[in-house]
């Protein structure tokens, strides 16, 4: 039951979404006729193809034709590249998925341990030092800390070549091998937030009655984190992951520009620069629906 | 007092002002133009001529630095600006109105929220075109949300708590409830989220500029920079570095302040180093050395501990360390000797250290407090000195030697674990291990032990599905489990009511009797110690003052202190200080009352899943002190408020014409934080004065007044709001000496008083509304025995002073005995049994 409320929510959240992007796309920007056709055609001849394009129609005919266009897969055709846009789309989607999975990985990996050696050591030089770094690091914008990545690494240290990205179809190791430097640049200041996050959530946890009759009941002091404190602060971790996971999307959009990925963020922002509409549409059509049910699913009831 | 500014604060401050000098040198110092280009000087390294060096047109990095991080900070600012203002209100306004308003305006702001800004605002820029301009209105409006919802759930939270409750019943506006009242109270979050604001609008405005969608050419700006740099990373890397270092540490220094401003992380060093100040300290103030006082202990030897001892506390000093830095002792030289099966009670009023003396006993003390002294456990290795085991020792000794049980059952359980995961944690992490099944019969003969019999049942809930009783019994036998030769108990029956209270004294006498434990127990009701224990030692603020049997220290106490907490136990009879007569007019009838919560069920009005009062009648005559008692749940609280006007009723009359005031349990909730006391007091005068004001103003406007009379009604209004302020602060003062605080309590807040002079300056702002009859709605309850006496002295005097009536409602029959002439018992439905509570929740 729970379930079924959950997702008739989201989906009447989707619907909204593809109205609003239906409005900003198709109605907002202007008269598609007159950009195929032109500013140097005839009324008549804009107005047979404004009745052919079936634009003379009311808002709610287009928006239903539209949706169900999208339903079976049709976003339209790009303006610029002049293909379907789902085909497009296929062609850079694997290559963001690849790189928003491995910085989610990385997160974890690197904030779960950290986050749990600052709450068991609570004033601390090693958790005073820790907070140093991690409020600097939290502090760093994603895209500037991968310019440092590709000038020291990259430029310096010569670990991989900044710019020559291999796109998953013509090498899955090499793209995976090119990814780790992009993903490192956006999971590091994610990560450093959801260091500082557990830490609060748990040291919240420590203040708690509960975990004194732990300690009572002679349990060490790291079992009473692992067993008694981190499972109580879990949800509101988990809550914040799913932020983080819709936070990882957008950075991705201006880190793949750094990094010359070939992704939905570098897709996005040529098309936004070119006013092809029907990819910007898309791909925001995309990220919102990921991002509604990476919420509705992290979501602690 | 000199002012200790956190490690935070300080480099918050130092970052955020070099940012601003560097900003500053590079507008106005600097000898080059932000686009003047230089072909000579191209990709220059960093030197004195060119701080930061040149980029591919010969321009000077540092001078375009400056202007661009001036451009991104005003845009920052503008963003945080706009949603602040919009957001405060938006949410403000969601909080306080609530209903289908607030929940389609937080479902919005949900979905708006749930989206990363910088995609919004990319696609904003994308159909309104790149500019400047875009990026702030559309940073702008996403930040309205995110204010908005913090805004919003604050202001729900307030609107909970009691201050507002009691500002509503002095007929304080709704405008100024919450915009008086209430924002003062959220100031801090308000400021910490748009310090997050600034921070991600800096952040996203750089990105986006350097996606080319924002801050257009050839106005300079740190995202352009970054991406024009980013092709001469090898030949000029300073290009990127510079720019990009500015960003991070503009955003730091924002950040550490808002960290500073919240409080988060003081810069207190390691626990340990704490500790071992404290420690220095105490003994520097002559505590924990052997000295002459400690000969006062029952075995006349301090150094040695004799062979039937279980427990030898030598010399125990506790302290913390204020906010200044100097040293506040708690525990002070306690010694004392417990000996096997001996039952020892702790006695002293709330602050006395009686806590602290048992948490130290188990090592328990919070990391901010330092010990010294000795405290000897006997263990089957012989004597051990607790305070100078390892964590890892101290871990050993816990459940197997000592075992505790806390005050509060309800918070003392870990809620998301089962009961039976919970006990059998006793076994295992105490190293012993038995085969399942015979673990499994353990935990159910324990249980069995303490009385609760669905032991299965009880093994798989998790605490929120047992009463607080079982859970104490719970608690209890996960304290006895491992047959521990000391068992402290801290206040194990305060939270509890006063049935279930019996049943787990006898429970706790009955275990003794049978394990033969030595027992410590802490508790400020010398009734309940008297039960369980043989000898007393009275604590107070820090020392024994006292020690001896229960006998003696009952029938000829010595003590100042002693004999303070047995008159308040008795209590002063205030009945016939309090005037009335019998034949008084009735001022306040109740008839047919009926108040219900939750749900409706079917059509038949009066049928409710939560009936809390059905068919209540009473009446009150002017002058009477009325008592009304019932046990937690019973809808005392209920009736008070539904009297008041506060909740909703479903049936029955109240007919008054009398004005009702109130004065709430915890003044700590009544009364606002963020607001003086002199302002506290004034507030109702100030809502009167108002109301008067207004209705003088109505009729200079309505009549058909004749220039002449106009002009005096006008001059009349004016001299009116001079006198007003004046008569404010006299009778605020007044009101002040009568409630006993003396002048230099005007200007402090709430938060620097005590609980007893919280609550009366609650009862001076109750009676300043002027009330006929005030509500007492447990207002002594939260209280300890002597300041309980104060404030009912204070009570009864008033009580004649200011012609009151008194609505006394509590659940503690002795206080009801001192005080009520006439009382009345509330049933209430039947108890809440935990299946139920379970079923509802």
């Amino acid at each position: 039951m729970k379930w079924i409320r959950k997702g008739a929510a989201v989906l009447i959240a989707v619907l909204a979404l593809s109205f609003v992007t239906f409005l900003a796309f198709q109605v907002l920007p202007g008269d598609p006729a007159m950009l195929k056709l032109g500013t140097n055609a005839t009324p008549e001849a804009l107005e047979a193809l404004r009745e052919e394009m079936g634009l003379n129609d009311p808002i709610i005919v287009r928006y239903g034709r539209w949706l169900c266009g999208v339903f079976k897969g049709d976003f339209g055709e790009s303006l610029h590249y002049k293909m379907p846009v789902s085909e497009l789309l296929w062609q850079v989607l694997p290559n963001t998925l690849l790189l928003a999975g491995m910085s989610i990985l990385m997160i974890l990996v690197i904030a779960f341990p950290l986050g749990l050696l600052y709450a068991r050591f609570p004033g601390s030089a090693v958790d005073r030092t820790g907070a140093v770094v991690n409020q600097t690091m939290m502090a760093v914008p994603a895209f500037f800390l991968g310019l440092v990545i590709s000038v020291v690494l990259g430029l310096w240290l010569k670990v991989f070549l900044p710019g020559a990205f291999v796109s998953y179809d013509e090498g899955l190791g090499a793209c995976l091998a090119y990814l780790i430097f992009p993903a490192l640049a956006i999971a590091i200041p994610k990560a450093a937030m959801t260091v500082r996050f557990l830490r609060s959530a748990l040291l919240t946890e420590r203040s708690k009655d509960y975990v004194r009759t732990a300690r009572s009941k002679g349990l060490t002091e790291g079992k009473v984190l692992m067993f008694h404190m981190l499972p109580n602060a879990l949800p509101g971790v988990r809550t914040f992951i799913g932020v983080i996971v819709s936070e990882i999307i957008a950075g991705s959009i201006v880190v793949e520009q750094v990094f010359g990925v070939n992704g939905l963020g570098r897709l996005l922002v040529r098309s936004i620069s070119n006013r092809d509409y029907n990819v910007v549409q898309a791909i925001v059509l995309y990220i919102g629906i990921v991002v509604l049910l990476v919420n509705s699913g992290a979501e602690t009831e | 007092m000199k002012r200790k500014h956190s490690f935070n604060f300080i480099c918050g401050c130092a970052l955020l002002l070099l940012t601003v000098l560097l900003i500053a040198g590079g507008l106005f110092l600097s000898p080059y133009k932000p686009d003047e280009m230089d072909a000579a000087a191209k990709n220059l390294g960093p030197s004195l001529k060119h701080l930061f060096g040149t980029d591919h047109y010969g321009r000077d990095v540092y001078t375009r630095v400056a202007h661009g991080a001036l451009t991104t900070m005003l845009i920052g600012a503008m963003t945080v600006l706009i949603g602040g203002i919009f957001g405060t209100l938006v949410g403000a306004l969601a909080g306080y109105i609530g209903g289908t308003f607030d929940a389609v305006i937080m479902r919005i702001n949900d979905c708006l929220l749930a989206f990363p800004s910088i995609l919004l605002a990319l696609v904003f820029v994308g159909v309104f075109g790149p500019s400047e301009k875009n990026v702030v209105i559309a940073l702008g409006i996403l930040f309205v949300p995110s204010i908005a919802r913090v805004v919003r759930s604050d202001v729900r939270t307030q609107l909970q708590s009691d201050y507002v409750v009691n500002a509503k019943l002095l007929g304080v506006s709704n405008a100024r409830i919450l915009f008086v009242h209430i924002l003062p109270n959220i100031r801090a979050t308000l400021l910490v989220t748009m310090a997050v604001g600034f921070n991600n609008a800096v952040l996203a405005e750089s990105g986006m500029s350097y996606l080319g969608l924002g801050v257009q050419p050839p106005k300079a700006s740190i995202g352009r920079m970054l991406s024009e740099g980013q092709s001469y990373l090898r030949s000029a890397p300073w290009t990127v570095l510079f720019p990009g270092l500015i960003l991070v540490l503009a955003v730091l220094g924002v950040s550490l302040l808002s960290d500073a401003y919240s409080g988060n992380q003081g810069d207190t060093g390691s626990p340990a180093r704490i500790r071992a100040r404290i420690s220095r300290k105490l003994a520097a103030a002559g505590y924990g050395t052997e000295c002459e006082s400690c000969a006062v202990s029952a075995d006349g030897d301090a150094s040695t501990c004799a062979d039937s001892a279980v427990l030898c506390v030598r010399n125990l000093a506790v302290g913390f360390e204020k906010a200044n830095g100097s040293l506040q002792t708690v525990v002070k030289d306690v010694n004392f000797t417990l000996h096997a099966g001996e039952r020892i009670g702790i006695v002293g009023e709330s602050g006395s250290g009686k806590s602290m003396t048992a948490l130290s006993v188990m090592g328990l003390l919070p990391d901010t407090a330092g010990v010294t002294g000795r405290i000897l456990l006997r263990t089957d290795e012989g004597l051990v000195d607790v305070l100078q085991c390892s964590k890892k020792e101290l871990a050993v000794l816990r459940g197997d030697v000592m075992a505790m049980v806390f005050q509060e059952p309800m918070t003392s359980l870990n809620p998301t674990m089962p009961i039976g995961r919970q006990m059998r944690e006793m076994l295992t992490h105490n190293e012993v291990h038995l085969p399942k099944e015979e673990q499994e019969k353990r935990l159910a003969d324990a249980l069995l032990e303490v009385e609760l019999t669905e032991t299965e049942r009880i093994l798989r809930s998790v605490p929120k599905e047992l009463s607080g009783g079982q859970r104490q019994r719970v608690m209890i036998a996960i304290a006895m489990l491992l047959r521990p030769r000391l068992l402290i108990l801290d206040e194990p029956t305060t939270a509890l009511d006063a049935e279930t209270r019996d049943g787990i004294l006898e429970l706790l006498e009955e275990l003794q009797k049978k394990h033969g434990m030595a027992v410590l127990f802490i508790s400020h009701e010398l009734a309940v110690v008297r039960r369980i224990c043989r000898r007393v030692l009275v604590m107070d603020d820090g020392h024994i003052v006292e020690e001896g049997t229960v006998r003696e220290i009952f029938e000829d106490p010595k003590a100042a202190e002693t004999k303070q907490l047995l008159r308040s136990l008795e209590g002063t009879d205030f009945t016939e200080r309090m005037h009335w007569a019998p034949d008084a007019p009735t001022i306040l009838s109740v008839k047919h009352l009926h108040v219900y919560y939750g749900k409706r069920r079917g059509r038949n009005p009066l049928n409710y899943e939560n009936k809390v009062l059905e068919n209540f009648a009473m009446e009150l005559r002017k002058g009477e002190v009325l008592g009304i008692i019932g046990r937690s749940g019973s809808g005392k609280s209920t009736l008070a408020r539904c009297l008041a006007g506060l909740i909703p009723r479903q049936a029955g009359t109240i007919e008054t014409d009398a004005r009702i005031g109130m004065v709430f349990q915890d003044p700590y909730g009544s009364l606002n934080r963020a607001k003086t006391v002199q302002w506290l007091l004034e507030e109702p005068l100030r809502v009167r004065q108002k109301k008067e004001r207004r209705a003088a103003i109505r009729s200079l406007r309505k009549n058909g007044l004749t220039g002449e009379q106009r002009r005096n009604r006008k001059n009349e209004i004016v001299a009116m709001y001079r006198e007003a302020a004046e008569e404010r602060r006299r009778e605020a003062q007044e009101m002040l000496a009568a409630v006993g605080l003396g002048k230099e309590y005007a200007e402090r807040r709430i938060t620097e008083l005590s609980g007893g002079q919280r609550q009366r300056v609650a009862i001076g702002m109750a009676i300043l509304g002027k009330p006929d009859i005030l509500i007492l709605d447990e207002p002594v309850s939260a209280l300890d025995a002597t300041v309980q006496e104060q404030v009912l002295a204070l009570l009864a005097d008033f009580h004649d002073r200011f012609n009151l009536t008194y609505l006394f409602i509590t659940h503690d029959e002795a206080v009801m005995r001192r005080m009520a002439l006439r009382v009345i018992y509330l049933k209430g439905r039947q108890d809440l049994s935990p299946d139920k509570t379970n079923k509802n929740g």
